[in-house]
């Protein structure tokens, strides 16, 4: 057949002569039949090959069988859970933490036919998730390919199994081996990145020097230090993050030798708590908070710098309030309750009416998103909540973030209590409704739920002006409701009459229902 | 009988109705629901209420709603609702309204069926058909004609240059053969058009191609000598069209319970081709069902993969009969269980084929359902089936992840088309129950 399909490519007009043979029984069959053009008789015996070829199509024999799954250990979720469970893979992937943390609680497994959806997905979290539900089947699976190796990986959590990782995995993963070996062993996640430190690109350096921030120790301080003097301004800025929260390291006592240096408080003067007292320093003029005083350098002084401590301030921040922000940002927020022998909320109020004040809540806000300091989250978002605006007009608009994300370090019945208020607030805003309902870890207290409910329907009877703001809230609210609140969610909704409501509420509401029917259907459907 | 969410996603006329028939199903949009062994009813309430029925002998849906898309969401959603919900959608006494859409769709059946009997008694004017039939037969044999000095001047100058070409040349000679009236060979054409360079087999594909074009030319030209089956065939291929009227007067008829082995769309020029291939349970016949769908219109009737209803089907002719259309139903459709009629291994599969392909020589597709076999990876093949002795059958697509998953590397029955080349699973049952396989995409 070669032939026959090497004297078509090259043409028979170009002198490649020769007579259309195919080397079957088909030739046979073309010498019978009359024609007369070489063309037509080489494109007769073509087609006649290929019918030839079709029907004789040879069967051939497999390797070996491939070894059958290992019997499973979990029942599969019932067939109707799948159903459910396909719906939020294709249209409410939000749900997907949820119903995969709910599968593995009744120690059930997914059903084979959602498993090749599953095995594709990317996100390293949901992974994590994944890999107790996937039953035998899913790993199984996983073996037959290279693609779905991972789960493989996941399954052999071991620390030859990360190093593997770390030295052949792309970025994202090579980051998450080295966090997990920072939980199991610091000293050797360290010594990994001590070994590919020099080859590494100044941002892939910043980001690895980040994840020690996982079991952080004063052993890491001698490497920390080293770091202060690399090339990368963005490398020094995460090893002096990292060294500052080291409270007995050299960096974090220079640190706490500087606010030495340019802060003081001034106590308040009624410590007795008598009325007598509160006159006396009215009289004198005195806070009854207390008085920060704060004199940050005029220039940058070199050892600053060389601490990580950056020139230039951002946008909206003067120069000297900048290097007062990274300075605080740098002492632990407990250091302050020492030395001042004050607490958070006495220290905040004082900064609040100082001259830096800006500076000084940017600066705790900072250590206190970034490690646990019990007891600051709480003075400092009233803070933010109560400042004004023309004072947080700074890059990154610290308002809208700090008033969520210090949600997160409160205790939970405080971040609830707080969210609330500002969702029966009138008026505007300074924080997105979605941020601050996103912020807070569900499932809620049913008091909060009910709370939450109350407020939505009166922003349903009403005609609100912040109607947007509120459906924003709506996406986050439907993955944090407890399910006992679900009901009375529902009922909500069919009161409002979605279609007579205005400003998008329809739609809004729609989304709001399905996504909690869907809830409720995972909930029912994944049970014992 | 109830239909898997996969059954009645292969029912949606497109992606956007699925999904809001997704946002209709669900309890809280309904009122009055219930259902009979022959129907499902509801009340969806939407900007208005519509009222919905489902005729689940054949799943064909009626809806009070002014979409023109069919079935429409809020007849998929109720279906979906069945599906997900049964206990909302409960037993029921049949309501008047959907009593008389029921009788009327019976009526109007045995209405068609008298139709189409006095259609076939219609005297014609047979002078005047005669005329216009030499008149093409003229135009087609001087179509045929330029189409071999096309295909000549191809082989002299050599196929090799068509890779520059693009699908400019196989376009244009398309569209002769559209107006010399032979649209069969301008489709088969069409199909070549991007052949070239797209794999590294190419010139042996397409040469092979051709040159069955050139044999279905030769044969045609040859008429008298092919039988009659055979030159009704070849005359189908060229485009010919035999009226679904005289197929079902005269076509050969074969009552059996046919078995809808699987079903797959392919899109053509702005028409979609739905295939359902069946297969008779007791006679072992196989049958094709072609359905045609402009621009978004239904497919009109609904065969759903998966299921068997009795009924006489009435065949295309042909050498190696497989098109045919459903005469007249006998009973509901119902879901299947247990094994799938077919091949006891690949070989058998392979002797039919081989069978098949002498008697219709221009055979695309034939349907497949093989008993008992694994998922394998064949270094040379690729994915393919291995059935009980070792021999393999190799996949086309990429359903062996679902059909892994699901048989977790234990033998299965599968179903699936054979394209001459490769086998594309459209179904397996998995623990006695069939399972769509295509699909994960919609």
């Amino acid at each position: 057949m070669k032939g026959l399909v090497e004297l078509a490519l090259l043409g028979t007009g170009r002198g490649a002569d020769g007579d259309a043979r195919t080397g079957t029984r088909v030739d046979a069959l073309v010498a019978a039949a009359t024609v007369e053009s070489a063309e037509w008789r080489l494109l007769l015996a073509a087609g006649a090959e290929a019918v030839y070829r079709q029907a004789g199509i040879p069967p051939f024999t497999s390797v070996a069988p491939p070894a059958p799954a290992r019997s499973e250990t979990r029942p599969a979720c019932s067939p109707r859970a799948a159903a459910a469970l396909r719906e939020v893979l294709r249209e409410h992937r939000e749900l997907l933490p949820q119903a995969l943390e709910r599968l593995a609680q009744m120690g059930q497994r997914l059903a084979p036919a959602l498993l090749p959806e599953v095995l594709a997905l990317k996100s390293l979290e949901l992974r994590d998730a994944l890999v107790p539900v996937l039953g035998e089947r899913g790993v199984w699976l996983a073996e037959q390919n290279s693609e779905w190796a991972w789960v493989l990986a996941r399954a052999q959590d071991d620390t030859a199994e990360r190093a593997r990782r770390w030295e052949e995995g792309h970025a994202a993963e090579r980051l998450a081996a080295l966090r997990r070996e920072r939980e199991v062993s610091p000293g050797r996640a360290r010594s990994w990145l001590e070994g590919v430190w020099k080859q590494e690109k100044a941002d892939q350096r910043a980001t690895f020097l980040e994840a020690l921030e996982v079991g952080l120790k004063p052993t890491d301080e001698p490497f920390l230090e080293g770091a202060l003097d690399d090339r990368s301004q963005a490398v020094r800025a995460a090893a002096s993050a990292l060294l500052g929260r080291l409270p007995e390291s050299r960096l974090a006592r220079r640190m706490r030798e500087r606010v030495d240096a340019l802060m003081s408080f001034t106590p308040p003067a009624t410590t007795d708590g008598s009325l007598w007292g509160v006159v006396k320093a009215r009289l004198h003029g005195e806070s009854p908070a207390g008085v920060l005083h704060v004199e940050p350098p005029a220039s940058l002084p070199r050892e600053w710098e060389r601490d990580g401590i950056t020139a230039r301030p951002r946008q909206g921040l003067g120069e000297r309030a900048h290097w007062l922000v990274e300075l605080v940002a740098r002492v632990a927020p407990s250091q302050f309750e020492e030395r001042f022998g004050a607490t958070p909320a006495q220290l905040v109020r004082a900064a609040a009416a100082s001259e830096w004040s800006l500076a000084l809540a940017l600066g705790w806000s900072q250590s206190v998103v970034a490690s646990p300091s019990p007891g600051w989250a709480e003075p400092l978002w009233d803070f933010w909540l109560e400042a004004p605006a023309a004072l947080t007009q700074v890059e990154g608009a610290p308002a809208s973030f700090y008033l969520h994300a210090l949600l997160a370090h409160m205790p939970e019945a405080r971040a609830e209590e707080r969210a609330l208020q500002l969702l029966e607030r009138a008026g505007p805003r300074p924080v997105s409704l979605h941020a601050v309902v996103k912020a807070l870890p569900g499932p809620w207290s049913p008091g909060t739920a009910e709370r939450y409910l109350k407020a939505l329907a009166r922003r349903l009877a009403g005609t609100a002006a912040d109607a947007f703001a509120w459906q924003a809230s709506l996406d986050p609210a439907a993955l944090a409701l407890p399910l006992a609140s679900i009901p009375h969610a529902l009922a909500l909704i069919e009161d409002a009459e979605p279609a007579r409501l205005e400003h998008g509420w329809a739609r809004a509401l729609h989304t709001f229902e399905s996504t909690l029917r869907l809830r409720q259907r995972l909930h029912e459907e994944i049970a014992p | 009988m109830s239909l898997t969410v996969d059954q009645i996603l292969a029912l949606a006329p497109d992606a956007s109705a699925l999904s809001a028939a997704k946002k209709v199903g669900t309890p809280a949009s309904w009122s009055g629901l219930g259902r009979s062994a022959g129907a499902l009813w509801g009340e969806c309430k939407g900007r208005a209420t519509y009222q919905v029925r489902v005729d689940l002998s054949d799943f064909a849906t009626r809806c009070s709603c002014p979409s023109r898309k069919f079935p429409c969401k809020h007849a998929l959603g109720l279906l979906l609702l069945s599906a997900s919900h049964p206990a909302a959608v409960p037993e029921g006494s049949t309501p008047a309204w959907v009593e008389e859409w029921l009788g009327k769709r019976s009526a109007a059946a045995a209405r068609r069926d008298e139709k189409k009997a006095e259609r076939a008694e219609v005297p014609v004017d047979a002078a005047a058909q005669a005329r216009r039939a030499e008149k093409r037969l003229e135009r087609v044999m001087e179509g045929l004609d330029a189409l071999e000095l096309w295909l000549r001047d191809l082989v002299r100058n050599g196929l090799a240059g068509l890779e520059a070409q693009g699908p400019k040349p196989f376009e244009t000679q398309a569209a002769r053969m559209v107006d010399a009236q032979a649209p069969g060979i301008a489709s088969r054409l069409r199909r070549l058009a991007q052949l070239p360079g797209s794999r590294s087999d190419w010139p042996q594909r397409l040469l092979g191609e051709l040159g069955r074009l050139a044999l279905l030319v030769h044969a045609y030209r040859r008429g008298d000598a092919l039988g009659p089956e055979l030159l009704a065939d070849v005359r189908q291929l060229l485009g010919f069209t035999v009226p679904q009227e005289e197929v079902a007067a005269q076509g050969e008829r074969v009552a059996d319970d046919w078995l809808v082995l699987g079903q797959w769309v392919d899109d053509e020029e702005r028409v979609q081709v739905q295939r359902s291939w069946l297969r008779g349970v007791s006679t072992g016949r196989s049958a094709l069902l072609l359905q045609f769908s402009a621009a978004g219109t239904p497919f009109p009737e609904a065969f759903v993969p998966g299921t068997h209803f009795e009924a006489e089907l009435a065949f295309y002719p042909g050498a190696l009969p497989l098109r045919a259309l459903v005469r007249e139903r006998r009973s509901d459709a119902k879901g299947w269980s247990g094994s799938l009629p077919g091949a006891p291994d690949v070989e058998a599969f392979l002797a039919e084929v081989a069978v098949s392909t002498a008697r219709l020589p221009w055979l695309e597709r034939l349907p497949c359902s093989l008993r008992s076999v694994a998922t394998v990876r064949h270094e040379a093949q690729g994915w393919c089936v291995v059935d009980g002795k070792g021999t393999t059958l190799p996949l086309l697509g990429d359903s062996h992840w679902r059909l892994l998953a699901l048989s977790g590397g234990a033998p299965v029955d599968v179903s699936g088309e054979w394209d001459g080349e490769r086998l594309r699973v459209l179904g397996a049952v998995i623990d006695g129950r069939y399972e769509v396989l295509w699909g994960t995409e919609r």
